[in-house]
């Protein structure tokens, strides 16, 4: 094999320019991203039933493992799912270290099917309505944040809802936040009692109020 | 040199030259696809490093080829590179459209456009050609920022060396105002003046008597304020909307976003809301539509002024551009309140052709356009069209946001291109296409719900301006201050998002709640509206809108007035006549809509005459069938033209008859008792002598029975009579000597007509005396108590002539009175006179000194 080595040194360099300037493209692609600081993770976690952003504390993280294992575990007495799809509503709901907005409202996979962008409505005009400006005001590492929550489950009497009525559990929660130093994490709400609902075989939150 | 070293060569050359250009296209592609990278850089990261080892693959293949003396090798390195030039080709075709595409949109902050300009006269015999206006006042616009009113006009005219005098006015209306009223003699406007004025009424008669005398174009810069370091997904911003027909921005929609809460606001403004004017001259008050005339800045800038606010992008959109790109889209889920047909894209008004369903529905571009300008037919009129465009506004949002298709991206492109215009760069529009595209993409919501986009209008109340000048009153939309601070708070709200945030109350929530949002605005404020003093006008009566003037409501507007109405008819034949006016529309007016009834003393007015059909009932509400003749030949079902009388009597009518007897030729005895003519004819005017001549076939004629006549002809004569029962009265009289029912008299009534003549109709009466032979029964009064003399009486009158012999007897009561009769003649007797008896014996009474002694 002969090569013509002086008819190529023009390719050669016009390659070498060539990836020179593919090079300086990618750099400045780099150094241009855009400035928005949006979530950077994808998708959701998904256990066949319920979802949680994949963004989850280590609360969340628990309380989603329980809730699966109880999933797996089929018992008749749902009352302990019931318990656990409230910890995880609150737990989700309650904290905003993990949610890039005010239109990230929490918890919705927990709420039954039909209604929860009526609770996403409701939360963006009203208890995520701020979530933003305290956000720039305290960091959103200072947001609330769940720590601990206390339920007590018990059956309750069917939820009527469209005409129709489905077994319920009535279950009380009261939740702790972690302590921030400035932030007023303590002015937050921390109690409210749930109806749970078992609609088409899913148990989901019907409704919730203060007591 | 060979031949085969030569082949070689020349393959080698080829091989260059095309590596040359493949090297040179992917750099090309690369660079330019470079401004998209903020979509999503590591995509962009991937595809430059694809291109980074094709260029590589590419470069070391030519390399290996030159080195290599393999003349298969040659053609096969070449064949390869064919095809990457083709495929680069065509990459870079597709990057270039999509390079002019969006260059089309987003404009530069200076921005070279073409403007064009007319000079124009009104009812000018004088000036037809530019070069007349030299020496003439000619009208311009105070400000310079109307580029066609004043400088481009200026520099127009010095460019043609003409020397005017110049009169300044402060808008274009008041510009057009000073022409008509011969202030000036021409007058610099935009080439869509028409546009601009004729959504006035009572302009078009004005602007079809306005001639251009001279267009022209140039070349301007327009600065188009923007911020393109301006970071829009860290800071909340505004964008006016603004929807073109022609020159007028028909919609204006400040919208807001916060990319924070994923918030957007929507609020619309009245078209033709009269507020300050940024660019007019003391910022004159004008419709807010009218502002875009002088250009999009101006629009902008008192937008701003308006509510307050600063205007960080616009986007600008023709109605073409809709119908483009909804159809681009595939069609956009419209939710319509009604079903109705609108107007088509066509430029021409009033084409009514485009049928938008009620209900949720996938419209396409035309029928999205129509339900986005549709304003009559919808309820609520103007503000469910703001409603209409904010949902339009919306699903477009929704639909782009959640189409995966790039084809459909690019073919909207494609549509945008033309018709959408920005300022906007593409970097911002990149970056917070990707920044929503990724907020969204983790969160439990659809895509499209993510965007919490609420609506809200400036609310006002319609009132009215009274243009002196050009005495005309101008419909305009005065807006309630607290709508306007209302909205500006519900703007302000979703732009802020460093602010000193509140603790919030608990929260509570049921699926069986709904979710009431906070009010935006009011339709109605309690303050006090502003009206200006309208005078009485003379009104347009060539407009249905307030119902069709007619003649009669035009005489009763005149009368009221004291304006004496003349009336020119307008007939078949006149340029103004149309079949599709009713009878009596008016449809010319001496007098101008808009000018004040205390100037006009008489006026002048066309009505529509038809040929009116007055044996129609629904035209005898016009004069023309009032005080009419009716129609009383044939078909009328006159009783001896009793009906006729009637008719005759109530409308004050005399009738003069000529009669039609059986002794006439044309004599038609089965119309006896109808009319055959009459004068005048059915349906005209009763004349001014209140007479109707009527020709009526008279009854015909009969013989009349004759004596001697027999029952059979009786018979006979009786069945020609209209009603022989009635008509015939009949006698019986005895005699013997002639057959039963023979005529023994003949005794008619004849009509008065006919007494004279003695001829007898068919419809006359008469007595008939007929022979019987059966002897009628006397009858016979009870003579007892009477007198001799009256029993003698009524024997003579009887023709009965017994002997009689009287008896006395004595009795003091009866005295002179007959006692009894033998044989017993009495009233229940039943002698006729041939059995009567011969002899009569009749007993008197006497008193007893007179009583003789019985022989």
């Amino acid at each position: 094999m002969k090569f013509r080595v002086t008819k190529t040194i023009l390719f050669e360099i016009i390659m070498v320019i060539g990836i020179l300037a593919i090079l300086f493209n990618m750099g400045s692609i780099v150094l241009g991203q855009s400035n928005f600081d949006g979530k950077q993770n994808s998708g959701l976690e998904f256990n066949g039933v319920y979802a949680i952003p994949q963004n989850p504390t280590e609360l969340q993280k628990t309380l989603y493992k329980a809730l699966s294992d109880e999933l797996e575990l089929s018992p008749d007495d749902r009352i302990n799912e019931a318990d656990l799809v409230v910890q995880n509503f609150i737990a989700d709901y309650y904290t905003w270290t993990n949610k890039a907005g005010s239109y990230d409202v929490g918890g919705l996979a927990f709420v039954v099917n039909h209604s929860y962008l009526l609770l996403m409505d409701a939360s963006r005009i009203s208890f995520y309505k701020d979530l933003d400006a305290f956000s720039l005001k305290y960091g959103k590492d200072q947001l609330i944040e769940v720590e601990s929550i206390e339920t007590n489950a018990m059956y309750s009497a069917n939820f009527k809802f469209l005409e129709n009525e489905y077994p319920a559990y009535y279950i009380e929660a009261e939740w702790t936040y972690v302590d921030r130093e400035v932030f007023p994490e303590d002015k937050f709400q921390r109690r409210a009692a749930f109806t749970v609902i078992n609609y088409d075989g899913v148990l989901q939150i019907a409704q919730f109020y203060v007591w | 040199m060979s031949n085969k070293v030569k082949n070689n060569r020349v393959l080698d050359l080829m091989i260059q030259v095309i590596g040359v250009l493949v090297n040179l296209e992917i750099i090309y592609i690369l660079f330019n696809l470079t401004q998209y990278s903020s979509f999503s850089s590591n995509i962009f990261l991937i595809v430059n490093g694809v291109g980074l080892l094709i260029l590589v693959l590419i470069d070391l293949a030519i390399i290996f080829a030159i080195r290599m003396k393999s003349k298969k090798m040659d053609i096969v390195i070449l064949v390869v590179f064919v095809f990457f030039v083709f495929f680069s080709s065509v990459t870079v075709y597709l990057v270039n459209k999509v390079n002019q595409g969006v260059d089309n949109i987003i404009v530069d902050n200076v921005q070279t456009e073409t403007v064009y300009g007319v000079f124009i006269t009104y009812k000018s015999t004088t000036i037809k050609d530019v070069k007349d206006i030299d020496g003439k006042t000619f009208g311009v616009i105070s400000s310079e920022e109307f580029l066609e009113g004043n400088p481009l006009a200026k520099a127009e005219l010095d460019k043609n060396n003409i020397t005017v005098k110049y009169k300044e006015y402060e808008n274009y209306n008041d510009l057009y105002l000073g022409l008509l009223a011969g202030e000036i003699d021409a007058a610099a406007m935009p080439d869509d003046f028409y546009d601009l004025f004729i959504v006035n009424e009572g302009y078009e008669e004005y602007l079809d008597e306005t001639s251009i005398i001279y267009n022209y174009q140039a070349k301007v810069e327009v600065t188009n304020e923007s911020d393109t370091n301006f970071d829009v997904t860290k800071n909340p911003f505004t964008v006016l909307i603004m929807g073109n027909d022609g020159r007028l921005s028909d919609t204006l929609i400040v919208a807001t976003f916060n990319p924070y809460s994923f918030k957007a606001t929507l609020t619309s403004i009245a078209r033709d809301s009269y507020v300050p004017i940024d660019c007019y001259t003391n910022n004159a008050s004008d419709k807010i539509t009218h502002a875009r005339v002088i250009s999009r800045q101006c629009t902008i800038n008192t937008v701003q002024n308006l509510l307050d606010i600063k205007i960080d992008f616009f986007a600008e959109v023709n109605f073409n551009g809709v119908v483009e790109i909804v159809d681009a889209m595939g069609g956009l889920l419209i939710d319509s309140p009604i079903t109705f047909v609108g107007q088509s894209s066509d430029s021409e008004r009033g084409h009514f052709t485009v049928w938008v369903p009620e209900g949720k529905n996938y419209l396409n571009g035309e029928q999205t356009l129509a339900f986005a300008r549709e304003r009559k037919l919808m309820p609520g009129g103007d503000f469910q069209r703001q409603l209409n465009q904010q949902q339009v506004i919306s699903q477009l949002i929704n639909q782009m946001l959640s189409t995966k298709d790039i084809n459909i991206l690019l073919s909207v492109l494609d549509a945008a291109s033309s018709n959408i215009k920005t300022n906007m760069s593409l970097e911002q529009m990149m970056s917070l296409f990707n920044y929503s595209l990724s907020s969204m993409k983790n969160n439990y919501v659809d895509s499209e719900k993510i965007i919490d986009i609420q609506g809200s209008r400036i609310t006002g109340y319609g009132s009215t301006n009274y243009n002196e000048a050009m005495e005309l009153p101008l419909w305009i939309y005065r807006l309630y201050k607290g709508a306007i601070e209302d909205n500006r708070n519900f703007i302000i709200n979703n732009l802020k998002y460093d602010y000193e945030p509140e603790i919030p109350a608990d929260i509570q929530f049921s699926i069986n709640w709904w979710t009431q949002r906070p009010v935006v605005y009011l339709e109605e404020y309690d303050e006090e509206k502003i009206h200006d003093v309208i005078p009485d006008i003379m009104p347009n009566m060539l407009s249905t809108n307030d119902g069709t003037w007619t003649l009669e409501r035009a005489t009763s507007w005149a009368n009221s007035r004291n304006i004496t109405l003349k009336v020119n008819r307008i007939e078949v034949g006149s340029p103004l006549y149309s079949d599709s006016y009713v009878h009596n529309q008016i449809v010319s007016q001496s007098e101008k809509y808009g000018r004040k009834t205390s100037k006009i003393t008489n006026l002048t007015i066309g009505v529509i005459k038809k040929v009116l059909d007055c044996s129609n009932y629904d035209n005898r509400v016009y004069d023309e069938c009032q005080d009419i003749v009716e129609d009383f030949v044939w078909n009328t079902t006159l009783d001896d033209l009793g009906e006729i009388r009637t008719w005759a009597s109530q409308n004050n009518v005399t009738l003069q008859y000529t009669w039609i007897t059986s002794d006439d030729s044309i004599y038609d005895a089965s119309k006896a008792g109808k009319v055959y003519a009459q004068d005048p004819m059915a349906y005209t005017k009763i004349p001014a002598d209140r007479v109707i001549r009527l020709q009526v076939f008279d009854y015909p004629f009969v013989e009349l029975p004759k004596v001697d006549w027999t029952e059979a002809q009786i018979d006979e004569f009786a069945r020609k009579l209209v009603n022989s029962l009635e008509q015939i009265t009949y006698i019986r009289k005895y005699d013997g000597t002639k057959n039963e029912g023979t005529v023994l008299k003949v005794e008619p009534v004849y009509h008065e007509r006919y007494a004279e003549s003695k001829k007898f109709r068919t419809v006359d009466k008469l007595t008939l005396t007929l022979s019987t032979k059966v002897e009628p029964t006397l009858t016979i009064p009870n003579f007892v108590g009477t007198t001799v003399v009256d029993l003698q009486s009524w024997l003579d009158i009887n023709g009965l002539k017994p002997s009689i012999t009287k008896v006395e007897e004595v009795s003091e009561v009866n005295d002179g009175k007959i006692i009894s009769i033998s044989p017993s003649i009495s009233n229940t007797s039943t002698y006729t006179k041939s059995t009567f008896p011969t002899s009569l014996t009749i007993t008197v009474g006497k008193k007893a000194d007179s009583v003789p002694a019985t022989p």
